[in-house]
């Protein structure tokens, strides 16, 4: 009690300071007393976390998580402010009269001080799940359109990583088990190239051969078979992708093959595809979990091209069109679920690897 | 000779690149803002090498052209960042406490944005962006990779002998970061800055596809945009810029291997990962 009284006494200097401010910017004074609650929170939650049974290494995987996500949306909201260039002025043109100026910028939050607009504009629409208002003639929650977007991109990203498996992983292993012949190198050249090729221009390229020249594959837009429609976009999302997993596999198993283990099982005298199945992809398939973490984000702004080149309704074509529309609120929604969902797969691949490979539980 | 071919390939399409880009003026047949609406969507020809687009301008100078905008970004995105990114880690490499604790947590969240999502976000806002506007937009993010690098590696160097010996010297910190430290981070900055130039002149080209590139300049990405469009009846529009950017990715890749290799043979004997 009496070290929290000396404490106060202490402070007292800037009570009055506090004061004058609250009194001169109430509205500030509020978001900023809302913001600190907020971040108190925050702290509880890590706080809860620290003492939770869990382990270190995941304890500290999921501060570090809560820390990058309230960044990175921060982020985002600074960005859109920041930015040069006037919203206001790029939607109503430089001649809008002053009053329709003011309405706008009262719709989209503008007008507010910034503090005022990082708390009740932003975190309160994070909070209260609906990302703020699309600014429309209607406006819809942000949340309800994306919602309505997602599981295109969704089964898009999905469809793209089942292709890359699909080439990357038979072509790596191939060409790690013969290396340095023309399979090893004819699997390396493709790897370079189809890193090399922008999807944008392979995606048309393919349209134009299987679906206007030979007529196999049907019009990306006709709904009447979305699977043989999705053949398309998913390997132009995925080549890419196949191209540099190719590569890794190819070196995580030539890595693998120079274990002592490996030595012990052929010396054991296995047959080669025991001593691949059982000693050799187990291993070397562990770094490729990690690495798929990190490209599904690549896959996610790769949708946005790939939906724009096939016409699919996505969150690619819902960020194009907003960012044509001038509709911020959508514009800084879909943003922020790009980053948050790339955010959390990350984190549970990082989680996935503990579980996969035991060595990583035990270090530090 | 054949086990360097790849490397040779690679140095050629480089130089060949910018060369272009340096003499367009010089080199390309047409000037940049010729059109001859007469001559609208021509096929390949001796006249017009590569045809012409709806504007009846000549495809293989836009391309030329383009050149200039993709090397000014690769080389200004590559630049930028890995100036940014190897002072600030090298500072928060070597002095640790604070500074290293707040970019360290800075850099996680730059991180966590996949790809060109935050240059789509600034240029959405900014109208009609300039080139260096682009560039200042695909830095943004692209600078955290190189602090991250640079980081690790002082980390890893500052407890050897040689700096120990430097300080005992009485040598000021200045001098220890950039007589002793820095030119032994230098080598793997300059591969990873090689491969960024490729990625940097991908990320142009996909914003300029988007619609988000520098307004006024006949980026790749904006012709294969525009190109697209008279796809079914003149598929050439489209398939000259992709194939100039395919080729010089491949070029800046392939380059990037062979200085990798270099710097770190032991690797280049067993593995050509990443």
């Amino acid at each position: 009690m009496s070290r929290a009284g000396a404490t106060l006494k202490r402070l007292s200097p800037l009570l009055l300071p506090l004061a004058a401010l609250a009194w001169g910017a109430p509205d500030q004074t509020r978001a900023g007393g809302a913001l600190a609650l907020k971040a108190l929170a925050v702290l509880a939650a890590l706080w809860l976390l620290s003492r939770s049974p869990l382990s270190p290494l995941l304890r500290r995987r999921l501060s570090a998580a809560l820390w990058v996500l309230i960044g990175a949306s921060t982020l985002v909201f600074g960005a859109l402010r920041l930015a040069p260039g006037d919203p206001i002025e790029s939607i109503l043109g430089e001649q809008a009269p002053p009053e329709a100026r003011a309405r706008l910028s009262a719709a989209l939050c503008l007008d507010a001080p910034l503090i005022v607009q990082y708390n009740d504009c932003f975190w309160d629409h994070v909070l209260d799940g609906s990302l703020g208002h699309t600014f429309d003639i209607q406006p819809q929650p942000v949340i309800d359109q994306i919602a309505e977007h997602l599981p295109a991109t969704v089964e898009l990203a999905i469809a793209a990583l089942c292709v890359a498996l699909m080439i990357a992983l038979p072509l790596g292993i191939i060409a790690a088990r013969w290396r340095a012949t023309i399979i090893d190198h004819a699997a390396t050249a493709f790897a370079l190239v189809g890193v090399a090729i922008p999807a944008f221009w392979l995606g048309p390229m393919l349209l134009l051969a299987f679906t206007v020249s030979f007529r196999w594959l049907p019009s990306p837009v006709d709904t009447s078979r979305p699977l043989a429609a999705l053949l398309l976009p998913a390997i132009t999302l995925g080549t890419a992708l196949s191209g540099k997993l190719t590569r890794m596999i190819r070196s995580s198993v030539l890595e693998t093959l120079g274990e002592d283990y490996v030595l012990t099982a052929r010396a054991k005298g296995l047959p080669e595809w025991l001593i691949f199945s059982k000693h050799v992809l187990r291993n070397a398939l562990i770094p490729i979990i990690t690495v798929l973490g990190i490209q599904l984000g690549a896959l996610l702004t790769g949708a946005i091209i790939t939906e724009k080149i096939f016409a699919r309704p996505g969150i690619g074509t819902l960020l194009l069109d907003a960012i044509q529309q001038r509709d911020y609120p959508l514009v800084q929604g879909v943003v922020l679920l790009i980053a948050s969902s790339y955010i959390l797969v990350n984190l549970i691949t990082d989680l996935l690897y503990v579980v996969i490979d035991p060595r990583v539980r035990f270090e530090r | 000779m054949s086990q360097r071919l790849p490397y040779w390939l690679g140095g050629g399409l480089v130089l060949t690149f910018f060369v272009l880009a340096w003499l367009a003026p010089q080199l390309a047949p047409y000037p940049a803002d010729h059109i001859d609406l007469v001559a609208a969507l021509r096929p390949p020809s001796a006249a017009h090498w590569l045809g012409t687009d709806e504007d009846g301008a000549d495809v293989l100078s836009q391309i030329i052209y383009g050149s200039r905008v993709a090397a000014q970004v690769g080389l200004g995105v590559v630049g930028l960042c890995a100036l940014l990114g190897v002072s600030l880690g090298a500072i928060s490499g070597y002095y640790g406490g604070l500074i290293d604790e707040i970019l360290m947590r800075l850099i996680d969240v730059l991180m966590a944005f996949p790809g060109i999502l935050l240059a789509i976000l600034i240029i959405a806002i900014t109208r009609e962006p300039s080139i260096s506007a682009v560039i200042l937009a695909l830095s943004l993010t692209g600078w955290a990779g190189y602090a991250r690098l640079v980081r690790g590696q002082i980390l890893s160097l500052k407890t050897r002998p040689f700096i120990t010996a430097a300080r005992a010297m009485g040598a000021p910190d200045y001098w220890i970061l950039t007589r002793h430290l820095l030119p032994n981070v230098m080598a793997p900055v300059i591969v990873q800055a090689t491969f960024g130039i490729a990625s940097a002149i991908l990320a142009e080209a996909s914003l300029s596809f988007l619609g988000l590139g520098p307004s006024g300049a006949p980026s790749w990405g904006a012709l294969l945009d525009q190109g697209a469009r008279y796809f079914l009846i003149s598929p050439h529009l489209a398939i000259a810029p992709g194939v100039a950017i395919g080729l010089v990715v491949l070029g800046v890749n392939l380059l990037g291997d062979a200085l990798r290799d270099a710097y770190d043979p032991r690797r280049a004997e067993d593995t050509a990962s990443r």
